[in-house]
């Protein structure tokens, strides 16, 4: 923790960076993002195991952006977060410096994205345990038995749309469920426009979810809405051998395609 | 956007659709769709007649969208068109339910039938009510023209095009010109020299200086559009060469097939059993010789050789049966002595001069025997020594239905024309379609034979079936006209049809750009978004379906359109 | 159950399969007449959206069908339309839709009796599943509006 505040005030007191987004206390000892813009507020940072929240979803904010050069406390997700966004031009190396902290506390610094490749490449990136338990408890249901299953959840969708708001690759400037030329979805929180929203945000992530379950976190209904990103996650790395957020030079899985891909059920 | 008035046409196609179809009932019924104006049904609504109605209406009743319900749009949609156009209409403003193709040709139950008319009508209606007119781009012809393919359609094609001044670059995959034509003595029915004929032809394409003539050479990939194709070629012991034509010939003919896999008639077991290519050559060379060097007494010629058989070839391969004729007559002057029988199945000599030629042979004491192609086939077996012959054919003859042995010690295998090794990539090279034979497909097999559904490309000669030397012969000259045409009109119209994109709403993500196979689609650094080059694209859609945001959309297949027309036809089912 | 007659819908692309059907026609091949078709320009065009929109507007069953690998009037539509189908089917059925509705097929301009042999045997499947009832609780909407 000691070392992220110290060289979050280096950068802060020589002017590299204008902002460092980090983790803080919030209420309740909850943590919370902070950003900090003068270098006596890095006395606010912290950095635990409990800092779970992806920050990289402020990267693409305009608010953020029109401040400056900036620095990210990243966990494995936003770093991940950072090469997917890369790849999809979102974001550029000179706009910003990543700071990290390994499981044993060595103080890591990412200038390019080459490093942060070589960094994600050793990690863990495999979907939390609960998760894929959760998945393969769900794939030996009948079918019959996972749509209801999905019927009581998402009979409890207000259509809120916090799932998009903390989703980091959710940066579209008109979401496909504000498109009214048809309106796909309906509006109000119907069965049925819950159930296509959630199919379109689950396509519109296949390949490019990093599976860092923020969506699932920030559904006001607890929603397990995760697993279905997940469930694609998985289906993108049995099927193309991809994971999403390891190389910041490479097309996204639904914009490339091998002339084998295999499958087993067109006629 | 004006309100949409809406002129609807059901089509009887004399009896093709009206009888499956209760056309005045869908015609009636589809009155009450809204915006319709006008419904009526006609017998034949591509004919004058039924074209002027359109006309007549549009102006008459002031409509602004037309529907006809008839056969494919692949057939009439650019004939409808063009009937819009006339009475000043955008001719995008148009749609066709396929109510022939689709419906009457294969479904027996009139009720079914009617009822599925009118909801593939009310489809398009619905659908028709949210097109927009659309302009057609204007592209610049290059007057070169690439031919693939150096044989008598190439040939042709080639010196009509460079006669008239335009440039020709001929690209050849074996070491000299002239394809199959090249390896034939005698043409049918008048028994004229081929070489005779083709060597002149040969010189004159070597001197034209319009013509460059690549040998040994092959094309790997060719980009562009009509009016603008490119492609980089690597000539035989020359450097890599970048080429641009405005429009492509694909002429690169048939092979003969090997017919091993017909055990009946011991290829390749009998020294004695030849292929109609073989003796081709042996004509050619003025030696007709069994294989120890003897003159042969007994010939017996087999037609349909893997033609005319569901195993190998369903096709008639066309050719041949008068090609057989031929022999008997080449051998008939050679062996005045010798017995000559010619195995067929059915006799077809259709051309001009053709049928004449039967009858001159059989008059030279050819015999003729026929046998059942489809459940007979003749067999072959090696003869007894005192048969007094090297092979005796066992038929059963088909009129006499008598069991033959006929004696023979030669047997000329009158051999299917099938697709070359090749054809396949050159399909996809040129991006034109292959039917199940392997032979390109037309742009419309009676109206429009020597092109295809890709601008500016043309298939001629027997790529496209197999064919005889005067019908490879027009189809080259045919499609000279069109690319002489095009070429003096100097530009050519490209669809309206392409991907457009809002630029407010697109997010840069340049996943567009990675999936277009047309590269149409580059990046603006500086607004941070994609744009599309409406000629370069193609309007295939791909970037559309993949647009998040929606910031795509295609021209007449826009997300409005389709939504319309599948609401519509689930709900009027 | 056997009388039940499906509604079915087929996306189809113009160059291979929409042709093969027209082959269908001009060889006069029967087939049953519950399959009716959408003409696009390329499967790379058909958006999931369509899928979904076809169950929700009362399909008991979607077709999907274009060029064989490798032959692509586009060069590379079908492909990424394979793509999209593999990651879509493998939700869909994550998410308890019956995949059993969905049928994905190559048909090319070639193919006529194919098509006939596809669009008979998925109409005799999705009449042994009966109706999607089970989509249309979903929808809960008067059946005779589209649902958009």
């Amino acid at each position: 923790m000691d070392s992220i505040r110290k060289r979050a005030r280096e950068l802060l007191e020589k002017n590299t960076v204008k902002v460092v987004i980090g983790y803080g206390v919030g209420s309740d000892n909850t943590v919370r993002a902070i950003f900090v813009r003068r270098p006596e507020g890095v006395e606010e940072l912290i950095f635990d195991e409990t800092c779970v929240q992806n920050l990289a979803v402020y990267l693409l904010k305009n608010e953020i952006k029109q401040i400056g050069k900036l620095c990210i406390i990243a966990n494995i997700s936003a770093l991940r977060t950072i090469l997917q966004l890369a790849s999809e031009h979102q974001i550029h190396e000179e706009e910003l410096l990543c700071l990290s902290v390994t499981p044993n506390g060595e103080l890591l610094e990412f200038t390019g994205f080459k490093d942060i490749e070589n960094y994600i490449s050793s990690c863990n990136r495999d979907l939390p345990d609960k998760e894929s338990e959760m998945i393969k408890k769900l794939e030996k249901m009948s079918v019959d038995e996972r749509w209801q299953f999905w019927m009581n959840h998402l009979s409890r969708c207000i259509k809120c749309y916090a799932c998009r708001s903390a989703c980091p690759m959710c940066y579209c400037t008109r979401c496909q469920v504000e498109y009214n030329q048809p309106q796909w979805i309906t509006v109000e929180a119907t069965l049925m426009g819950n159930f296509e929203w959630q199919i379109t945000r689950t396509m519109h992530l296949a390949g490019r979810c990093v599976n860092c379950g923020e969506c699932a976190r920030a559904c006001p209904e607890d929603i397990p809405i995760n697993l279905l990103n997940y469930k694609t996650v998985l289906t993108v790395k049995e099927k193309y051998n991809i994971s999403a957020g390891t190389n910041a030079n490479i097309d996204s899985v639904m914009s490339s395609f091998e002339s084998d891909d295999k499958e087993n059920f067109i006629r | 956007m004006e309100k949409p008035r809406i002129g609807v046409y059901v089509c009887w196609c004399g009896t093709n659709i009206a009888k499956m179809v209760d056309v005045e009932a869908v015609a009636e019924e589809i009155k009450n769709v809204p915006n319709v104006v006008v419904s009526r049904n006609y017998k034949y609504m591509c004919s004058d007649p039924g074209q002027d109605m359109i006309i007549n209406d549009i102006k008459e009743f002031k409509l602004n969208r037309i529907v006809v319900s008839a056969c494919s749009p692949r057939i009439h949609e650019i004939t409808f068109r063009k009937t819009l156009k006339k009475a000043e209409l955008n001719p995008y403003l148009f749609q066709m339910a396929n109510i022939r193709e689709h419906d009457s040709w294969v479904h027996t139950d009139r009720a079914e039938a009617t009822k599925k008319a009118k909801a593939l009508v009310t489809a398009a209606i619905n659908r028709i009510n949210y097109h927009e007119p659309l302009k057609e781009l204007s592209v610049d012809i290059n007057p070169a023209t690439l031919i693939i393919g150096g044989g008598i359609s190439g040939i042709t094609a080639a010196l009509e095009i460079a006669d008239a001044d335009k440039k020709v670059y001929m690209i050849e995959k074996s070491n000299k010109l002239g394809g199959y034509t090249a390896d034939i003595d005698l043409t049918y029915p008048h028994l004229s020299s081929v070489q005779q004929m083709l060597g002149p032809m040969i010189e004159r394409m070597k001197k034209n200086k319009n013509i460059d003539l690549f040998l040994e050479t092959e094309i790997k990939e060719i980009t562009g559009y009509i009016g603008n194709f490119e492609t980089i070629i690597t000539p035989k012991n020359d450097n890599e060469t970048k080429l641009s034509f405005g429009n492509i010939v694909v002429s690169i003919g048939l092979r003969s097939w090997d017919p091993s896999p017909l055990e009946n008639y011991g290829y390749g077991k009998f020294p004695d059993v030849i292929t109609s290519v073989e003796f081709e050559k042996m004509l050619l060379s003025g030696n007709i010789a069994k294989k120890d060097g003897s003159i042969p007494k007994n010939i017996a010629i087999i037609h349909c050789v893997g033609s005319r058989n569901k195993n190998y070839h369903e096709y008639c391969s066309r050719t041949c049966c008068t090609v057989a004729l031929k022999y008997a007559n080449q051998l008939r002057s050679a062996f005045p002595n010798a017995s000559i029988y010619e195995l067929f199945a059915d006799m077809r000599t259709m051309s001009k001069g053709c049928e004449e030629l039967y009858t001159i042979t059989s008059r030279k004491k050819v015999v003729f025997m026929m046998f059942d192609q489809e459940n007979d086939l003749p067999g072959i077996r090696k003869a007894n020594i005192n048969d007094n012959c090297e092979m005796i054919i066992e038929l059963n003859e088909k009129r006499s239905r008598k069991f033959v042995e006929v004696p023979a010690d030669m047997v000329i295998l009158m051999v299917a024309m099938e697709g070359r090794e090749m054809v396949k990539e050159v399909a996809q090279i040129t991006g034109v379609s292959l039917d199940g034979n392997k032979l390109f497909i037309e742009k419309h097999p009676k109206l429009d034979p020597v092109a295809t559904t890709t601008s500016g490309v043309y298939t001629v000669g027997s790529c496209q079936g197999p064919k005889s030397i005067p019908d490879s012969v027009s189809q080259a000259r045919a499609a000279v006209a069109r690319i002489l045409g095009t070429i003096a009109r100097g530009t050519a119209q490209v669809a309206g049809t392409t991907a457009h994109i809002n630029i407010n709403i697109c997010c840069g993500c340049q996943m567009c750009i990675s999936v277009c196979p047309y590269s149409a689609i580059s990046f603006d650094a500086e607004k941070n978004v994609s744009v599309i080059n409406e000629i370069l694209c193609q309007g295939c859609g791909t970037c559309v379906a993949l647009c998040r945001p929606n910031a795509i959309d295609i021209w007449g297949c826009s997300n409005r359109q389709m939504t319309a027309e599948l609401t519509a036809l689930l709900l009027s089912d | 159950m056997s009388d039940f007659q499906p509604k079915i819908v087929a996306f189809v692309c113009t160059w291979c399969t929409y042709a093969g059907a027209d082959l269908a026609g001009t060889s006069r091949i029967k087939y049953e007449p519950n399959v009716k078709i959408i003409r696009f320009p390329c499967t790379g065009r058909i958006d999931y959206m369509f899928l979904i929109k076809a169950f929700a507007n009362g399909a008991d069953g979607v077709i999907v069908s274009g060029c064989h690998p490798n032959d692509c009037h586009y060069v590379s539509g079908n492909f990424h339309a394979r793509r999209r189908w593999i990651v879509f089917r493998e939700l869909v059925d994550f998410l308890g839709m019956d995949v059993n509705r969905l049928c994905f097929s190559w048909v090319s301009a070639a193919e006529g009796a194919q098509w006939a042999k596809i669009v008979n045997s998925f109409t005799e499947e999705i009449r042994q599943l009966g109706p999607y009832k089970a989509y249309m609780e979903l929808v809960k909407k008067d059946k005779n509006e589209s649902v958009f």
